[in-house]
């Protein structure tokens, strides 16, 4: 892999990484089988250390379902929460060999989404159980505490991290170095960011529709000029 | 001007999120999607102000075929090169390919122009005999991140004639470049592609000086000039029309249209040596016509019925509907002959069983009867006679 992939992923990863962290921080106590759940799948879909991955991930697993017959339950719930906490950071590490931009795209959000629901988990003091209780609730009812996120550590991570996806749209050769050195590039950077943060900016009842003129009149743009200079 | 295939894509991936974000109210999320979508508009703004200058005239290219004409099956070798007067210019070419089939090399070259030749090098071969095609060249240059595509179509279509081996000219028709060309081979840059060379013989009579054209002609050989005699080469437009009835296969497992194409061309491509035109008007299912220029070295779609003098239509006039497109095309001032292909002689060859003889006198009784409406000229071959009818039509324009 060369320096430049490797700068454009580590890039992406920062947000579910800062999530993995805080998430991380957030437990009570870190028991062994939340962090092998963690590293095993995170080690196997960076192809690192397959073999004794897989082995590792068999024996806990099987270990975890033997103690949970025997009565303890907690080793299997803290693999699981280990595996979960891994989510975001195994989608995109999945598809850093992706070369079709809208997937990465997709994983992006994906991992930028089960993130988000990892910071508001990570406001209170967890347990392997009541971690698994709280993401399931978030997940069932996700809006009153994303709504009024805020974590601004997790903004500017995530507007960095936009830097490394958009470095991966060129066609060959994606590098972070030819979109900073693309005028243009740099331009619309620049030029989109004022506008995104002008529209945000705006009163709270305003800024939806703001938003949602922004969304529709970006394409009819985009189609109109280019059927114009055709 | 479009944006590419994969920016699309990502495109509408960012606009769906933000259309499943704003739902769920994931602020982050909404933010991120407009963002990556103002980005892109914007960008494609900026970036395609450089790709409205590029234009065809930036590139040089050239397709070359060899051996064509070939035979059915056997390798034929494609060189596309294209050169650009702009350095450092990102693109994709592809050759397009219409009935070939590739055996080696790739029809799509990427990367960047300007620094060298980029060349496409290809085997293709055909099993199917008839007019095949290479090309048309096309090339899509990009922006530097690959966002936004400008597609022009930089070299023409060829055409590839293939022919089923017993089906091919004998004397070689491509080009040389030997100093002494192989016979039959009449065409040289020198002379120019109006003359024919046919014999040096010695001078009868001296002619004045100032009348002998010496950049062609004098020779001087022991103290005698030896002249060099030209035939002026017949050459312009054939159009040959192509009705309906003939796809069809007889029993003997011979194709009808293959080995009409192939009987054209092995006219045609004699005229096409000296430079003439081949109009090939085909009448499609529907009553539409479909019309084709093949010249050498580039094959052209025409819109409409080209202004013709004359044409040589082959049909088995089954569609009742072209009787009236071969009236009109009369009534236009088209000298237009026909020639009846009667397939019931090629049945009775195939089996002299009587329902044979029945259906080959039912199906020259039908062609006579429908041709009688018409007020054309025509002949009636069967499809092993019909190279030579043509030829003679062509040869001494009369009809048979």
């Amino acid at each position: 892999m060369n320096l430049n992939k490797v700068s454009t992923t580590v890039l992406i990863c920062l947000p579910a990484a800062y999530a993995v962290i805080k998430i991380f921080l957030a437990f009570e106590q870190l028991n062994p089988f939340i962090i092998m759940g963690f590293i095993n799948l995170l080690f196997l879909s960076l192809d690192l250390l397959t073999q004794i991955m897989l082995i590792i991930l068999l024996t806990s697993a099987f270990a975890s379902f033997a103690l949970m017959f025997l009565g303890y339950a907690l080793p299997l719930i803290s693999l699981a929460s280990g595996y979960i906490i891994s989510l975001g950071l195994i989608i995109l590490a999945g598809t850093r060999g992706e070369v079709k931009p809208h997937i990465r795209l997709s994983a992006y959000i994906s991992s930028i989404i089960i993130s988000m629901l990892f910071l508001s988990i990570s406001s209170s003091t967890l347990t392997p159980l009541t971690f698994f209780m709280k993401f399931l609730e978030t997940l069932h009812n996700p809006s009153p505490s994303s709504g009024g996120f805020t974590d601004n550590i997790f903004i500017l991570l995530m507007a960095l991290s936009v830097m490394g996806l958009l470095s991966t749209i060129p066609p060959s050769n994606p590098s972070i170095r030819s979109l900073i050195l693309s005028r243009e590039a740099v331009i619309a950077l620049l030029l989109a960011a004022l506008i995104v943060f002008t529209a945000s900016s705006l009163p709270r009842d305003i800024v939806w529709m703001a938003s949602i003129i922004l969304a529709l009149t970006a394409p009819l743009i985009l189609l109109i000029y280019l059927k114009v200079v055709r | 001007m479009m944006l590419s295939e994969r920016i699309a894509y990502f495109y509408q991936a960012a606009s769906i999120s933000f259309a499943i974000s704003l739902m769920l109210n994931l602020q982050p999320v909404i933010v991120l999607s407009l963002y990556l979508m103002i980005f892109t508009t914007i960008y494609v703004l900026f970036a395609s102000r450089e790709l409205k200058n590029i234009s065809e005239n930036l590139f040089t290219s050239s397709v070359i075929v060899n051996p064509n004409p070939s035979k059915t099956g056997d390798d034929v070798r494609i060189r596309a090169a294209v050169t650009s007067i702009k350095k450092n210019l990102p693109a994709i070419i592809v050759l397009d390919l219409e009935g070939l089939e590739i055996v080696k090399g790739d029809r799509a070259w990427s990367g960047l122009l300007g620094d060298g030749e980029a060349s496409l090098d290809l085997v293709v071969k055909s099993g199917d005999p008839g007019i095949k095609f290479a090309g048309p060249l096309k090339i899509a240059v990009m922006d530097p991140l690959g966002v936004v595509v400008k597609e022009l179509k930089i070299h023409p279509r060829i055409p590839v004639f293939i022919m089923e081996a017993e089906r091919l000219p004998s004397h070689p028709s491509a080009y040389s470049s030997l100093s002494y060309p192989v016979i039959g081979l009449s065409k040289n840059q020198f002379i120019g592609a109006d003359h024919e060379y046919r014999i040096s013989q010695l001078q009868e009579a001296e002619a004045p000086a100032k009348i002998i054209d010496w950049r062609k002609t004098a020779q001087r050989d022991d103290g005698r000039v030896y002249v060099k005699l030209y035939d002026r080469l017949m050459k312009g437009d054939i159009a040959f029309g192509i009705g309906s009835g003939l796809e069809i296969i007889l029993p003997n497992g011979s194709k009808v249209y293959s080995e009409i194409i192939q009987g054209i061309l092995a006219v045609a491509l004699f005229h096409l040596e000296e430079g003439a035109r081949i109009w090939l008007i085909r009448w499609v299912e529907g009553g539409k016509t479909s019309a084709l220029l093949v010249e050498r070295s580039r094959a052209i779609d025409a819109p409409e019925i080209p202004s013709i003098k004359s044409l040589i239509h082959i049909t088995r006039l089954i569609d009742e509907r072209e009787l009236a497109f071969l009236k009109r095309l009369s009534s236009q001032g088209i000298t237009v002959k026909l020639i009846l292909i009667d397939l019931g002689a090629d049945l009775l060859k195939i089996s002299r069983e009587e329902w044979v003889k029945r259906a080959a006198d039912l199906e020259m009784g039908r062609l006579l009867e429908k041709v009688k409406s018409l007020d054309i000229s025509y002949a009636v071959a069967s499809l092993e006679d019909f190279g030579e009818c043509l030829r003679r039509i062509l040869a001494y324009r009369r009809t048979i």
